[in-house]
């Protein structure tokens, strides 16, 4: 007897969006969630973040998480001290960081919201590196633009920034303004190439609200999406969690839709597989209190690309000793981010900064080439708020103008000044998929729980540098056309939070973890899903990607579920 | 559908686009004053900062929606322009008549309170409203309080015998219908399009993407579904339209004033005015007495009017530096003179009930000068240029200062830049 049709764990945007799915179906779906607590009322959809805004207000560091609480039995990484959940193997620092909480990392990523460009899905055809996907752009595009409604993008349907739409595929909002810097940048690199490429910068689509939409305002500017939209207008995996466990507040939910059930605080510690190959249910740890085994027909994990494979590795038992899933002895390997180059200059005339969103124009036309033969693409984020990455400005602007002697008002003028001449744009560079980069459950060192702690091994390649050469060449040459001075860059790389690779799908179980679909090779009732799967990426950020393919695989078990489980809509 | 009455002619959608434009206009207008009206930090007392992060998303709900507004504003010039019509962009001062236009209610600008949101609820209301709150019942009039300072007046029409009607901008009681209306008349006058495709806004040029360019019957119809979609909504239980996000406030709003001492609006007047115009024949409104005020109001009453100009010179002369200037004057100088205003005070002229009346004052959005609107950009430049000097000198003299310092600074930039 199984308790569940489907069990899901993790409620980010993959689980969510899935379990969301299957909800509607008429699946009897289970939702295992480390976080201990929603921060949204689960009967009338209320969101209550104030206590997250609280407490990112209260944080002497503002990093990505510090709005968030680490849970002592579930804890999530922190750029203040990596090293206290990760267990870093270097060479190079892994320096992305992610939130184990219901509703997941979305509450604090940015909400780019871009398409991969046809060429990522065939790499090795293409280029010689790298793995082909499964699947073809063509294939995924349908379900791009799904997703781009569920997650509510706002973007320009007149440029396709590469990737390809059908003319009835538009955005379901226009797209976020160009800001008055924004403008300016467009218009000082008119007619600019490099290495033979457009350098054009353009609208960023964007998971936020430029009109009303499920139930959300539109984003009021407060240029604090990271870590956290006090307003909701940039989307989270709560909106589809909030769907799955209660269809009373989806305004479009079928007669059929059955309520996922939530349980929360249970992190899960293992895979159980029989004999015959089959999983056979989730082990899950609470804090003082008995493991406990919950079953299902079907089990989805999308925790992340390191909680993930650190899952199935964990899982490892006499049978299975290298794990469950590894058949390919790939599971936890070629882990990546859009490892950044930051780069800053002075600009003479003032950007009137810090309106909008933290960034809503960027780069995409440098994305692809031939050039990815021999060296990552990159994309070129412009920031709306300065040096805020590069230096901590305005902080850090306020402190050096003191200690030159400024006060008063003589000191807000020339914060105003200083601030408003800042430019900053960052690289996201394309990595290349590195079998020795990898994580791995420590041997020694475990949580709360006893759960070992992920020890991740990084190093950053000759491609990615290669790539980060060209990028510098870009901005030297948009710097000059914009008459910068004071042209820097911040030494060494920081990490986007973009964590990839670990359980690749592909079409031959001796070189990927599952298949298209993130069917388990080894497992058939096992689905794996985010971005754990993606052999190869793009320079874009992937969560729009995640997503497309969340829902992909959601339709694919829908559509081969047994006879005996759930309702017909 | 409305009922069926005599067939529209041409003059007739000329008239009813032009209303359509100036409820528009005046809407926006009123959703402005209302967010200007909303704290902005717990710093201003009445608020928790779990009661803050409602009223900021209210804000900008409000805000946004007055966005939409400007929005349906430039798609009925451009309705206007493709019938052979020129852009409406007047209107009449605050306050008027609930009568002024038909739909029977209050026309006005008011600071937040239940009331105010549940009347913009009603504006914003489809023509078949069924899933009505429990204040919205048929028959009911939740914001007769806000005419609580318009003393009943007698029916300036009232002698006139019943044969000569009434004057009314309109016959539709709500916006719904009027759009319908104005819909049937495009579907059935022969050859109705018959406007220069030049005198069309471009709306990727403009900033406003949703912006309908029309050229043909089917442009016309798309872009009123756009407008009544967006006011109303599809069916009238959607969150996502004007409608839906006011009822949301609605909710919130009555379910945080449990709390006492939640007071989540600053205690601004209704319908200040610096003073009053020829069209200002219905009471309710309060004339600003402290003189500083006044001046910053009067300065802010300019600024818009400068705005429309802009606005202006892009519909009728396809100049697009100056619709990206009006767009800068929005939201670099009226935005924070509209914030400024809210928490400047109203001064007293020492009758009785002082200790009752509203401190602060707001935006009064004062339209004054009879002057045709200009053709040439020189005489909104030297204009800009000398409301920075008056910015600048109000800045010497008053505690905010700082505000009206980079007022200035922006104002010179933005002139400047039609240069």
């Amino acid at each position: 007897m199984t308790g569940y049709d489907v069990l899901v764990a993790g409620s980010g945007v993959a689980g969510a969006l899935i379990a969301y799915q299957l909800s509607r179906a008429g699946l009897r779906v289970g939702i295992v969630e480390a976080g201990d607590r929603l921060y949204f009322d689960r009967d009338t959809g209320a969101d209550h973040r104030d206590e997250l805004v609280r407490r990112f207000f209260a944080a002497p560091m503002k990093t990505t998480n510090s709005a968030y609480p680490s849970l002592a039995a579930a804890p999530s990484p922190d750029e203040g001290s990596l090293n206290s959940y990760f267990v870093e193997r270097g060479p190079q620092p892994f320096q992305s960081t992610y939130l184990r909480m219901a509703g997941g990392t979305t509450y604090h990523w940015l909400g780019t919201a871009l398409r991969y460009t046809p060429s990522t899905f065939a790499e090795r055809t293409l280029f010689g590196r790298g793995a082909d996907w499964p699947f073809s752009y063509a294939e995924l595009e349908p379900w791009y633009w799904r997703a781009e409604q569920q997650l509510g993008v706002a973007g320009d349907d007149r440029d396709d920034l590469g990737s390809p739409r059908p003319a009835d595929h538009r955005y379901p909002m226009p797209p976020v303004p160009v800001s008055y810097n924004d403008q300016q940048v467009i218009r000082a690199t008119e007619g600019l190439d490099f290495e033979g490429l457009p350098v054009r910068f353009r609208a960023t689509p964007q998971a936020r609200n430029t009109m009303l939409y499920q139930g959300r305002p539109a984003c009021a500017g407060s240029a604090n999406c990271i870590p956290i939209c006090p307003i909701q207008a940039k989307y989270d995996a709560s909106v589809h969690l909030k769907r799955a466990i209660n269809p009373a507040l989806d305004p479009d939910s079928p007669a059929g839709a059955r309520a996922a059930q939530l349980i929360l605080g249970a992190t899960v510690a293992a895979v159980e597989v029989d004999r015959s190959g089959a999983v056979t249910g989730l082990r899950v740890k609470r804090p003082g209190a008995e493991d406990e085994v919950l079953r299902a027909g079907t089990y989805v994990l999308a925790l992340n690309a390191i909680e993930n494979a650190k899952l199935l590795l964990c899982s490892a038992t006499d049978g299975l000793a290298a794990g469950v899933a590894n058949g390919s002895g790939l599971v936890g390997r070629y882990l990546m981010d859009h490892d950044v180059k930051i780069s800053y200059a002075r600009v003479p005339n003032p950007m009137y900064l810090f309106r909008g969103p933290l960034s809503t124009a960027g780069v995409e036309s440098l994305r692809d080439g031939p050039f990815r033969s021999d060296r990552a693409a990159f994309r070129i984020e412009l920031q709306n708020t300065g040096w805020s990455w590069a230096t901590n400005s305005p902080f850090s602007t306020v402190t050096d103008l003191v200690n030159q002697g400024l006060t008063g008002d003589r000191l807000r003028r020339g914060v105003a000044r200083a601030v408003n001449t800042q430019i900053e744009l960052n690289g996201l560079i394309e990595p290349e998929p590195n079998r020795d980069n990898r994580v791995q459950p420590s041997a020694t060192l475990v949580d709360s729980l006893g759960i070992p702690r992920p020890e991740l091994s990084y190093s950053i390649g000759q491609y990615s540098e290669a790539g980060a050469a060209a990028f510098r060449a870009a901005t030297r040459a948009i710097y000059a056309r914009l008459g910068a001075t004071e042209v820097g860059e911040v030494p060494g790389w920081q990490g986007a939070g973009h964590l990839m690779g670990t359980h690749r799908m592909g079409t031959d179980p001796a070189e990927s973890v599952c298949d298209g679909y993130g069917r388990s090779h080894d497992h058939p009732n096992l689905f794996l899903t985010g971005s754990g799967l993606f052999p190869t990426v793009d320079a874009a950020n992937p969560t729009l990607t995640i997503a497309a393919v969340a829902l992909r695989t959601a339709d694919h078990i829908i559509s081969n579920r047994p006879a005996t489980e759930g309702t017909v809509r | 559908m409305t009922e069926a009455g005599p067939a529209m002619t041409r003059q007739d959608l000329l008239r009813q686009l032009a209303v359509a434009s100036e409820l528009e206009h005046g809407l926006c207008l009123q959703y402005l004053f209302t967010a200007a009206s909303m704290k902005d930090s717990i710093g201003e007392g009445g608020l928790t900062e779990t009661e803050l992060l409602h009223v900021r998303a209210w804000k900008a709900s409000l805000n946004f929606i007055a966005s939409q507004e400007m929005l349906h504003l430039a798609q009925a010039c451009n309705l206007l322009a493709a019938v052979g019509g020129a852009p409406h962009l007047r209107r009449p001062n605050f306050p008027q008549r609930p009568g002024y236009y038909p739909t029977g209610l209050p026309w006005g600008l008011w600071p937040l309170r239940a009331e105010v949101i549940e009347l913009y609820a009603f504006y914003e209301r489809p023509v078949d409203w069924r899933h009505r709150p429990e204040w919205a019942a048929p028959g009911a009039a939740p914001f007769a309080s806000l005419l609580d300072d318009s003393p009943a007046t007698k029916d300036p029409f009232g002698h006139l015998p019943a044969e000569f009607g009434r004057p009314s901008a309109t016959p539709m009681q709500t916006i719904g219908q009027l759009y319908q209306a104005i819909a049937d008349a495009i579907s059935t006058i022969p050859g109705v399009i018959i406007g220069d495709p030049a005198r069309q806004l471009d709306g990727a040029r403009l900033g406003m993407p949703q912006l309908v360019t029309v050229l043909d019957v089917d442009d016309a119809l798309r872009a009123i579904d756009l407008i009544v979609e967006q006011g109303e909504g599809r069916t009238d239980d959607r969150p996502d339209s004007h409608l839906g996000a006011f009822l949301t406030v609605r909710r919130e709003l009555a379910a945080l004033s449990v709390r006492p001492g939640f007071q989540p609006g600053r205690d601004v007047a209704a319908n200040p005015l610096s003073r009053l115009h020829v069209d200002n024949s219905f009471p309710g409104w309060r004339l600003i007495q402290d003189p500083d005020t006044r001046a910053v109001n009067d300065l802010t009453s300019a600024v818009y009017r400068s705005v429309l100009d802009l606005l202006h010179l892009t519909i009728s002369g396809g100049d697009y530096q100056s619709g990206a200037a009006s767009l800068r004057l929005m939201t670099g100088v009226l935005a924070p003179l509209t914030e400024l205003l809210t928490q400047l005070p109203m001064g007293e002229d020492g009758s009785p009930g002082e200790g009752r009346r509203a401190r602060f004052a707001g935006p009064s959005f004062e339209l004054t000068d009879v002057v045709p609107e200009p053709v040439v950009r020189q005489v909104i430049v030297e204009r800009l240029l000398s409301y920075a000097d008056r910015a600048e000198a109000l800045a010497a003299r008053s505690p905010a200062g700082d505000q009206l310092g980079w007022v200035a600074e922006s104002l010179r930039e933005i002139a400047t830049s039609l240069t």
